[in-house]
């Protein structure tokens, strides 16, 4: 069920920040989401945010701490929104 | 030499009696008194030209490769009263441009003129000797025209012999009295000019009139003592062998023009074993600071700067300006800041972009992109984001070393895009990483040799289409039997690359490209590998064009080991095609667009 979730996450993130040449393979689903492997920046973390709330109706705080948790990584993402998602 | 020229010659560019030989040609020197009967001559002959006229006043162009006739003309020009305006080239289109007559070249000096016309020329040269005064803009120029059209900048004969001044206050006190100058540099632009021609003159010292060509020409000049007025094309070819300096003395080299590596401007101490400077200045402001290797940036005498607060961009007060402009200052193009040593600069204005809140410097980009190993030249471009109208991203274009196309062959575009901008993570702001990568075997340039913004961002025209998911189906509870369907709504970019030239006039979606696309989305989403099968039932039935948003239909079936795909606009069918498994003796279907 989470691989299900995993994959369908990993194209959110390619197709909502335009990440070219970037097959959902090519993401490591343990690896840290900004500074080291995709190399996001601040301005895709609140595009993120934004689009995952939409698309999952979820609530993701502004508190930083558990921000970085939640973008911790895709599998950290996933077990997130399958337990917070409201559709 | 006439009374009236000494005179007038004296008054707004005083020759120090001390010059001598005023130059050197092929080894021999050209005395004073040679000079002083070149430079009657070319007053008489000048005198007898009707001159054009330029921002009101009398001129001629002069444009001639020989620095010591260059020099004979100039001060003939002057001491005439002439307003003499140096064009960048003689070519055909810019003597067009500049309808007066042309000195220099092809005009040799030493012919005697006529009779009557010696006369009239010598009555005129005396009027013209002394009524001349500092202000004379003795020269008119052209800027080098980077930022676009070539400005036309006007040069006082008091700014002009200020600036010959500062040169030899910041480089003359250490120099022997007859050291002789020898340039790599043209002497018509506002680097060789004051650094090889009016310093010189100023101070009494002569100039080595063949210019320098190729490293090994160092070696034949003859022993004496030499300042070398140079740029970083010429220095980064010196050889490292010292052996090989020949006997010149080198006191001192200045470089500008472009900038100087710090490897370049050590190695070139190493084998002049002299110091050399880098020059930063500007048309407008002439030389404003130099520097030995990184060093900062030390201002030249009587120069200030200051750092505009809002735009960072650097503001040089200057003696060498206009009493009008040194008021408020010359706003340079140029990035700085200020630290506890001296002046930092941070590149082109007009190469700052604003990324999130942050101001990025496209300059320092590249620079860091250039460092990277495996690569040789970098351009840093930037884009609007496709999905984003507000934000842009950088691309970065570069040209490989041999090492690092063997890499890019060996490994996926996108694992060798991940590990540069992994080892750029460490020097550059998040948001400064290039986004999209493009490898070239060299820059696009026009036919000026030139790169225009243009050429870049066609290097990253879109190749895919924007896709939103609209619907996805799961049917068939066996392994073997399972079918998935896909919808996707697709948005064509404008710049799409597939529409250009595709046709000129009528851009169309190949299709190649839509057989293409679905095996690119095939995989993305069922991680279907298209290359592993062949292509059946192809039909294209209407055309796609730029505007069109059509969907595409995805179906995968058999559990995985058959693919159909159908593009639609409103409901009517514009293609489809099947990739189906390669066993049997299917008709071969072209395979080229398949790769995805």
């Amino acid at each position: 069920m989470l691989d299900g979730l995993i994959h369908e996450i990993k194209i959110f993130i390619i197709e909502a920040l335009g990440l070219e040449d970037v097959a959902p393979d090519d993401i490591d689903q343990d690896a840290p989401l900004f500074g080291d492997g995709l190399g996001l920046d601040s301005i895709d973390s609140l595009e993120l945010g934004v689009g995952l709330q939409k698309r999952y109706g979820l609530k993701i705080s502004a508190e930083s701490d558990e921000t970085r948790r939640i973008f911790a990584s895709v599998r950290a993402l996933a077990e997130y929104v399958a337990a917070h998602r409201t559709h | 030499m006439h009374e009236a020229l000494a005179r007038g010659l004296a008054r707004y560019w005083p020759l120090p009696e001390s010059v001598h030989p005023v130059a050197w040609r092929a080894g021999h020197p050209i005395e004073r008194a040679e000079f002083h009967r070149d430079l009657d001559a070319a007053r008489r002959l000048l005198a007898g030209a009707e001159p054009g006229e330029i921002t009101g006043r009398p001129c001629v162009a002069l444009f001639d490769g020989d620095a010591y006739r260059f020099i004979v003309w100039l001060l003939a020009g002057w001491s005439l009263g002439l307003t003499v305006v140096l064009p960048g080239d003689d070519l055909p289109v810019t003597r067009q441009a500049l309808p007066m007559p042309w000195i220099g070249n092809a005009l040799a000096f030493a012919a005697p003129p006529a009779p009557q016309e010696q006369e009239a020329a010598a009555a005129r040269a005396h009027d013209g000797g002394g009524d001349v005064d500092h202000g004379h803009p003795g020269l008119v120029l052209f800027t080098s025209g980077s930022t676009g059209k070539p400005a036309l900048i006007e040069k006082s004969l008091a700014q002009l012999r200020a600036e010959a001044e500062m040169l030899e206050a910041a480089f003359g006190g250490e120099l022997p009295p007859q050291t002789r100058f020898v340039s790599s540099v043209p002497h018509q632009h506002m680097f060789g000019l004051p650094f090889f021609v009016l310093w010189p003159l100023c101070a009494a010292r002569p100039i080595v009139v063949e210019k320098l060509r190729y490293p090994e020409d160092l070696e034949r000049l003859p022993a004496a003592d030499y300042v070398f007025v140079s740029a970083p094309t010429f220095l980064k070819h010196l050889p490292e062998a010292p052996e090989t300096r020949g006997r010149a003395r080198w006191r001192l080299a200045v470089s500008a023009g472009s900038p100087l590596a710090a490897e370049v401007a050590a190695r070139g101490e190493a084998f002049l074993q002299a110091p050399v400077f880098e020059i930063y200045g500007s048309t407008e402001t002439g030389a404003a600071a130099r520097r030995r290797g990184d060093a900062p940036w030390r201002a030249m005498p009587g120069v200030r700067f200051h750092v505009e607060e809002t735009s960072s961009r650097l503001l040089i007060h200057s003696p060498l300006l206009t009493e009008a402009e040194g008021e408020s200052g010359f706003l340079s193009g140029d990035l700085a800041r200020m630290d506890e040593h001296g002046l930092v600069l941070l590149g082109r204005a007009d190469r700052l972009v604003k990324i999130g809140e942050k101001r990025i410097s496209l300059t320092q980009v590249e620079e860091e992109l250039a460092r990277l190993p495996g690569v040789e030249r970098a351009l840093a471009v930037p884009l609007p984001h496709e999905r984003e109208s507000d934000r842009l991203i950088l691309g970065a274009a570069l040209v490989l070393t041999p090492e690092g196309r063997a890499r890019l062959a060996a490994e996926r575009k996108t694992h060798f895009d991940a590990s540069l901008r992994e080892a750029l993570r460490q020097r550059l702001d998040p948001l400064a990483l290039p986004r999209r990568w493009r490898y070239v075997e060299a820059f696009p340039c026009n036919e000026m040799g030139k790169t225009t913004r243009r050429d870049l961002e066609r290097l990253f025209a879109p190749l895919l289409p924007r896709a939103e998911l609209l619907a996805q189906s799961r049917e068939g509870a066996a392994e073997n039997a399972e079918t998935r369907k896909l919808l996707l709504q697709l948005t064509l970019p404008r710049n799409l690359a597939w529409f250009e030239g595709h046709f000129p006039n009528l851009p169309i979606l190949p299709g190649v490209v839509q057989i293409d696309w679905a095996a690119h989305f095939a995989h993305f989403y069922f991680g279907f590998d298209a290359a592993r099968f062949d292509l059946a039932g192809l039909k294209f039935q209407n055309l796609i064009r730029p505007d069109d948003a059509p969907r595409l239909e995805l179906t995968l079936k058999r559990g995985g080991k058959e693919l159909e795909f159908s593009y639609t606009l409103d409901g009517k069918i514009c293609s489809r095609g099947a990739f189906v498994s390669k066993k049997g003796e299917r008709a071969a279907v072209a395979e080229a667009g398949i790769q995805a």
